[in-house]
């Protein structure tokens, strides 16, 4: 399941960037900042 | 040598003009499209060999300052700085450089990503490992592919 991850450190290079990051662990970390990303939410799917 | 620019070498300290830049942009874009499809690279002037340049790069050191005891593993999901700078998923290597120095670790990446990659560490050894950094370095060597053979 994709997630999308989102950094919240001011001026991080990657601050209120999201992407996109398959089955993540629950340890996730920006590598521009090295700060733990809490702003974690699996994408939305869509049902047939 | 084929495919070369036909001339590399300019006035240094000058703007370029028009007939250096055209000169310029035909050889980079021969090299380009023919003898390295997708491949930046560099003329070395001392010995005229071509030499590639990676497309992107990003390499890191993270710090930790938790136990991984002797037989257990841990990881995390780091994602990249700018993670827009791969097109491709990259060749990623990742090592430790664990605390006491004694220590014996196994790392990997388990799944990379464009946007950033998972890795793992498990204490091979005896001793507990009481910090460590976590060193990657991804790679992408053309636009078109993590690696260029």
């Amino acid at each position: 399941m994709l997630w999308n991850l989102t950094c919240h450190t001011p001026e991080c290079v990657n601050d209120n960037f999201t992407v996109q990051f398959p089955d993540p662990e629950p340890l996730v970390i920006c590598g521009g900042c090295h700060q733990e990303i809490t702003d974690k939410s699996p994408t939305e799917t869509k049902e047939s | 040598m084929a495919n070369l620019p036909v001339s590399t070498v300019f006035t240094d300290g000058n703007a370029l003009s028009a007939a250096d830049l055209t000169t310029l942009k035909t050889g980079i874009n021969q090299t380009y499209s023919t003898t390295y499809p997708n491949q930046l690279s560099f003329l070395s002037m001392s010995d005229s060999v071509l030499r590639p340049v990676p497309f992107a790069t990003s390499t890191d050191k993270l710090s930790f300052s938790t136990n991984v005891n002797a037989g257990a593993g841990t990881g995390a999901t780091v994602t990249f700085a700018r993670s827009t700078r791969f097109t491709q998923n990259p060749i990623v290597t990742v090592t430790a450089e664990t605390s006491p120095s004694t220590a014996y670790a196994s790392t990997n990446a388990a799944l990379v990503t464009t946007t950033g990659f998972t890795w793992r560490i498990f204490n091979v050894g005896s001793t507990t490992i009481t910090s460590y950094y976590i060193h990657y370095h991804a790679i992408q060597m053309t636009s078109a592919a993590a690696d260029n053979n």
